[in-house]
């Protein structure tokens, strides 16, 4: 266990710095200047050639990178002209709302669609079943901000049960009311993938041979469906992992409808304004969270299924 | 409306228990921790901003004269200010921090004499040092506390200031690059902060800390959230009306509009403007009116087909249906005859501008030479960014209004910043060489010294032109303009500048923003001003509920 | 119905030891299987995958059903242990002991299963749950049936049963799950599992056509030994005659949900009397020559058209128009004339018009 760990940090290394070098070309290669923020409309080109200067927009690129990764490697994230603060500081502020907000929504989304796979699953063509599939198809097709405009204009604006936005977690009432309408809005597609892969999961499980022989040895529906529930979770997890690290990636949409400034938002506005130094930092920060989500859950499916195990070591 | 679940109907539907949540939540009580906390009597105003951040509360700040608006003016003085507390005329500088100045017959040296008994909010006293500090700061690269960032979004209000000196402890005298009467103007835009509190934090560090000597005070501000503003007792224009103002950054007009109706904010930046009458009918205060700032396109006349062309850029200007376009966004606009609107100083008074007529577009298309069908222009326009007002609806119908004359428009959306940066690379450079029209959304008037940017041919320092106009009257005109002693005159050379320009339809003169901006009935106070900024001081929240 | 049959409790077959004679009253059948009908139904069609089957199996004895795929037998089994999906509807009886547990309520049916009746699948790959030891499973088995255990205790009948099966190792066993196993060992473990509640009647459903050869012939022999460890009656169904001959007492041949022969195992697969059984036993004893079987003409009819006489009847090369027209009687054979030992009473019969009305 301990060197597949091992085995996937190293793994990571060049997963993250792949993913920072394409990042950089990438900014460097897009049209707009990061100055374009900071100067006056009229600014003269001496103007301009200043802030670039200070900015070290004209060094070489090879340069600018390997004196990014220099610094990183110290721990030092830089600081961004634009947003006039320290990028760890920024990285860290946001990365804290993202994480409350995507593991709420993860937990809600994932539970509630595991329950309802599961309800639609052993009531294969059942009511249930037609409309968790409704759900779920809608889940997938109705984009969140569009889920996540009509709940704030039901909520907020029409009911004025729910504030329309802001973290606020001055107490733990007005937290969980503020989490309650960007939770919707962001783990609709969780829920709605969860459901399905699970509902197909049980449905393939419960078509499965060993079910006859735990029916045949007398097991009651309840505990012959706890068997099935656990061959059937590991496709789902292997999915909520890839949700969970979306979710902790921060939705830019639903970030913004609720002002719940986190990773989304954050990356947004900075390759808005060309915010090189926050664009690098919030990136290794999601690569990092992939990486270490998709470890945590290989890890959990390697504890629940002996086949995953045998193909991991 | 919902029923109780039923046991063995193991699902109620989806909706039922969204809803049942919601309910749960709501019963425990609705209390807003930020609403209401004070209860004296100016109230709190809460501000749903369409800028995707809180502004810096830097000197200057950022996000544009929204920054400007509710954060600078709010937390700084500066030697001038406009007066913004009424709506009758473009308001001009008046004596804020300097209470009077003095032009010498040079046209280049000002003598300000400084008001007394300013204390900033850290309670240190406002003097010539503290001016001289700050000019250092912004025009000076070998000052200790010189910020490169704030000299440079603070450029175009520095840039004819020459030298700086304290006379003595309330006078100050500051020369200009050259003849200059409009130093009033720029120094609108230069604000003071407390050198104390630069000197203890340094320049990095100084947002969490912004000390002014404005009517409010910062109070707590937290990047991308929110920023509370208290008001200061000691403001030199006696303490302001409200309590509190109460910042929240939101790009989405659904979201804002939410805010408003739900009661977490009572003021509301540009709605989506098909919202206004059902807020009317709330009871809402919706206010419109002319100020100065429009959507004015810009032809690229570094080449064809505009160069050299007056007829193909007239047929342009009287193919657009501008009352069409204004009553797709819901009248939140207003159809533009000139760069300015009528009752501008700047407004040309004997030049009609431009209206729709497309018979005369398609007969002026043929003099430029043109079958119908033949052209088709590059138009590169931004999809978002505040103060753009609605572009997706817009350009949808310059496209058919263009299509009818026999134009046809290829749309080239671009992001704001980098609409931004084709500004300040020019249409003239190799990467933007092909558009042929390019978005401008100017604060068309709002300052004389504004002009510059989008008129001049020659400009001092030598900034980008960013499409190519040159024309020698305009540019003597407006030169003109910014060496008279009288505001009369100046204005007279403004409107000369004006007729030349629209004469020669350098632009797409098409929309003035109408400033939507909603309330909740209890604001009370509120002046729309012709301008972009706001007088906070003259509100209040709630005086008689 | 008439075609109900007895089968002699003083019967005894090959590899059976003696019995005195003289011995005590011979039990009642651990299994009496009545009329037993499964159709499938849904809003289109239904299909009656099992039509009136009848038998009973007396405890240490066994009964082969012979029969191709798709004849009813895996539906039979699985009507008798209740584990067929719930869109199946089952009719007659089927008594455990004397109890008919098709009329049991749910639950109390539920505690016969695994308990005095238990089955053993056709693919041991993959009828044990891959994410469960093979000791979780076990002692789940155990408990099961035995509530007031404690979990030592069924660890400690597990290790016996791993034993009983003669598994190697059977302690590290348990710690296993059943990808490390082999087929072979996975098919003891399912035995273990089938015998855990000590069942007076076994149902396998061709227990060792998913295993290699050479491990047939010991998995049968593990079976026998086993069968007459627990005590038990077993119904075997498979379509490989040879475990038929080597295993069963009694040989039913199953065709389109009927059985339409039934004798001892000499009697049926020595002289089958139905024309189909003798098809079968064609295509195995050529097959058992290495050379190419001769399968029987044409496919099993669909269970949801059924002809209206014989069903064989479109396969058979020996059919007259009666066989078209008129569903065949119950023929009992000859016993002097077919069955050479003479010694059994079990009657040998065919559901076949040509075989002499006696």
């Amino acid at each position: 266990m301990i060197r597949l760990v091992l085995r996937r940090v190293g793994l990571a290394i060049p997963i993250l710095v792949g993913v920072s070098v394409i990042v950089f070309l990438l900014m460097t290669v897009v049209p707009g200047s990061p100055e374009a923020g900071l100067v006056p409309e009229d600014a003269t080109p001496e103007e301009r050639e200043a802030i670039r200067d200070s900015l070290g927009l004209d060094d070489p690129l090879p340069l600018r990178y390997l004196e990014w990764v220099g610094n990183a490697l110290q721990g030092d994230l830089g600081y961004s002209e634009q947003r006039r603060r320290e990028v760890a500081d920024l990285l860290g502020q946001a990365w804290g709302n993202t994480f409350v907000l995507a593991l709420v929504s993860a937990i809600f989304g994932i539970a509630l669609g595991l329950l309802l796979g599961y309800l639609a699953g052993t009531r294969r063509g059942k009511a249930v079943d037609r409309l968790v599939s409704v759900l779920s198809l809608g889940g997938l097709s109705v984009p969140s901000f569009f889920l996540a405009i009509i709940l704030l204009a039901v909520f907020a604006g029409g009911l004025q049960l729910l504030p329309s936005g802001g973290a606020d977690f001055d107490d733990p009432l007005s937290a969980a009311r503020s989490l309650v309408l960007p939770v919707l809005s962001g783990s609709l597609i969780t829920m709605a993938i969860t459901a399905r892969v699970t509902r197909a999961g049980i449905v393939d499980v419960l078509g499965a041979d060993f079910v006859e022989t735990l029916r045949a040895k007398g097991l009651s529906e309840l505990e012959v469906r706890r068997h099935v529930l656990r061959n059937a979770i590991s496709p789902v997890l292997t999915t909520s992992g890839v949700q969970i690290g979306a979710l902790l990636g921060g939705s830019v949409l639903v970030e913004t409808i609720f002002r719940w400034p986190g990773m989304g938002l954050l990356l947004y506005n900075a390759i808005s304004a060309r915010d090189l130094v926050v664009v690098q930092g919030a990136t290794l920060v999601i690569a990092l969270t992939f990486v270490v989500v998709n470890l945590l859950v290989d890890l959990l499916q390697a504890a629940i299924d002996p086949r995953v195990r045998g193909t991991m070591s | 409306m919902t029923r109780p679940a039923r046991r063995g109907r193991l699902i109620p539907s989806l909706a039922t228990l969204l809803l049942a949540i919601s309910l749960l939540l709501s019963a425990c009580g609705q209390s807003d921790s930020r609403a209401g906390s004070s209860s004296t009597s100016g109230g709190t105003l809460q501000i749903a901003m369409s800028a995707a951040n809180i502004p810096f509360p830097s000197t200057p700040p950022n996000q544009g004269y929204e920054g400007y608006r509710f954060v600078g003016n709010n937390i700084y003085d500066a030697l001038t200010r406009l007066d913004l507390d009424q709506a009758d005329t473009l308001p001009t500088p008046q004596p804020a921090l300097a209470e009077s100045w003095e032009m010498a017959d040079d046209l280049m040296t000002y003598t300000f004499t400084l008001r007394q008994g300013v204390t900033f909010h850290d309670g240190t006293a406002f003097d010539a040092d503290a001016v001289v500090f700050q000019l250092d700061r912004l025009k000076n690269p070998e000052f200790e506390f010189y910020s490169q960032t704030d000299a440079a979004t603070a450029a175009s209000a520095t840039r004819y200031i020459d030298s700086w000196e304290k006379i003595d402890d309330h006078t100050v005298q500051i020369t200009t690059t050259q003849e200059y009467t409009w130093l009033q103007w720029d120094l609108l835009s230069i604000y003071f902060p407390s050198p104390t509190v630069v000197r203890e934090f340094g320049n990095q560090d100084y947002n969490q800390h912004a000390t002014g000597t404005g009517p409010f005070r910062m109070t707590e501000y937290v990047d991308g959230e929110v920023m509370e503003l208290t008001r200061y007792d000691e403001y030199w224009r006696g303490p302001a009306k409200l309590d509190q103002i109460i910042l929240y950054p939101q790009p989405e007009a659904a979201s804002r509009l939410s805010m408003l109706q739900s009661g977490e904010v009572n003021w509301a930046e540009v709605p989506s403007p098909d919202s206004m009458s059902q807020l009317e009918a709330d009871g809402y205060q919706v206010f419109l009116g002319k100020y100065p700032h429009g959507i004015m396109p810009r032809f690229n006349m570094f080449r064809e087909p505009f160069r050299d062309n007056l007829a193909l850029r007239q047929a342009l200007n009287y193919a657009l249906d501008r009352e069409g376009a204004a009553a797709l966004m819901n009248g939140a606009g207003y159809p533009a005859k000139q760069w300015v609107y009528e009752g501008h100083p700047a407004y040309a008074p004997d030049n009609p501008g431009y209206s729709y007529d497309p018979e005369r577009a398609k007969q002026l298309l043929a003099e430029a030479g043109y079958e119908p069908g033949e052209l088709t222009l590059n138009f590169g326009y931004t999809t978002g960014g505040s103060g753009n007002m609605f572009p997706d609806v817009m350009m949808q119908k310059l496209q058919a209004d263009f299509r009818a004359i026999g134009v046809e428009v290829t749309l080239t959306p671009v992001e704001w910043t980098v609409l931004i940066s084709i500004g300040l690379d020019g249409l003239d450079s190799e990467q933007w060489e092909d558009i042929d029209v390019l978005w401008a959304s100017p604060a068309a008037g709002m300052l004389p010294t504004g002009y510059n940017s989008s008129f001049m041919c020659k400009r001092p320092g030598g900034q980008a032109n960013a499409a190519g106009m040159c024309d020698e009257v305009v540019d003597e005109q407006l030169t003109l303009a910014s060496q008279q002693a009288e505001v009369a005159d100046q204005n007279a050379h403004l409107q000369q500048m004006m007729d030349q320009a629209v004469s020669e339809a350098y632009f797409l003169f098409w929309m003035h923003d109408l400033n939507l901006r909603v309330m909740s009935p209890d604001v009370q106070g509120y002046v729309h001003p012709q301008s972009w900024w706001v007088d906070f001081t003259t509100i209040s929240v709630g005086g008689d509920s | 119905m008439s075609t109900t049959t007895q089968v002699s409790p003083t019967h005894s077959s090959p590899w059976l030891e003696p019995r005195a004679a003289g011995a005590p009253e011979p039990p009642p059948p651990a299994l009496r299987v009545t009329d037993l009908v499964t159709e499938f139904r849904s809003h289109r069609s239904s299909l009656r995958a099992v039509d009136g089957v009848s038998f009973s199996v007396p405890r240490r004895q066994v009964l082969a059903v012979i029969g191709e795929s798709g004849s009813g037998k895996s539906a039979m089994l699985r009507s008798i242990i209740g584990i067929n999906p719930p869109s199946a509807l089952i009719e007659g009886r089927v008594e455990l002991n004397g109890v008919d547990i098709l009329s049991l309520p749910a639950r109390e049916r539920r505690r016969v299963r695994g308990r005095d009746i238990s089955m053993v699948f056709q693919d041991p790959l993959t009828a044990l749950d891959p994410v469960y030891t093979i000791g979780q499973q076990l002692v789940e088995t155990v408990l099961k049936h035995r509530p007031g255990a404690s979990r030592a205790d069924a660890r400690q009948r597990s290790l016996e049963l791993l034993e009983l099966v003669q598994i190697p190792s059977a302690e590290a066993r348990l710690r296993a799950y059943p990808s490390q196993l082999s087929g072979g060992m996975r098919q003891r473990v399912v035995i273990a599992m089938a015998i855990a509640g000590r069942p007076q009647v076994l149902l396998a459903d061709e227990p060792t056509t998913a295993l290699d050869v050479t491990v047939q012939a010991r998995m049968i022999r593990l079976f026998r030994q086993i069968q007459q460890e627990v005590d038990a009656g077993l119904v075997l169904v498979t379509h490989d005659l040879g475990v038929a001959a080597e295993l069963a007492d009694e040989v039913a041949v199953m065709y389109a949900g009927r059985f339409v022969e039934r004798g001892t195992a000499q009697q049926v697969l020595t002289a089958p009397q139905h024309p189909y059984t003798e098809g079968l036993v064609e295509a195995n004893v050529r097959a058992g020559q290495d050379r190419r079987p001769r399968a029987i003409i044409g496919a099993p009819p669909s269970l949801t058209r059924l002809p209206a006489g014989c069903s064989f009847a479109p396969r058979c090369s020996y059919a007259v128009a009666d066989c078209w027209s008129t569903p065949p009687p119950v023929r009992t054979i000859d016993a002097a004339g077919s069955s050479p030992s003479g010694s059994s009473s079990v009657p040998h019969w065919s559901r076949c018009l040509l075989v002499p009305q006696q």
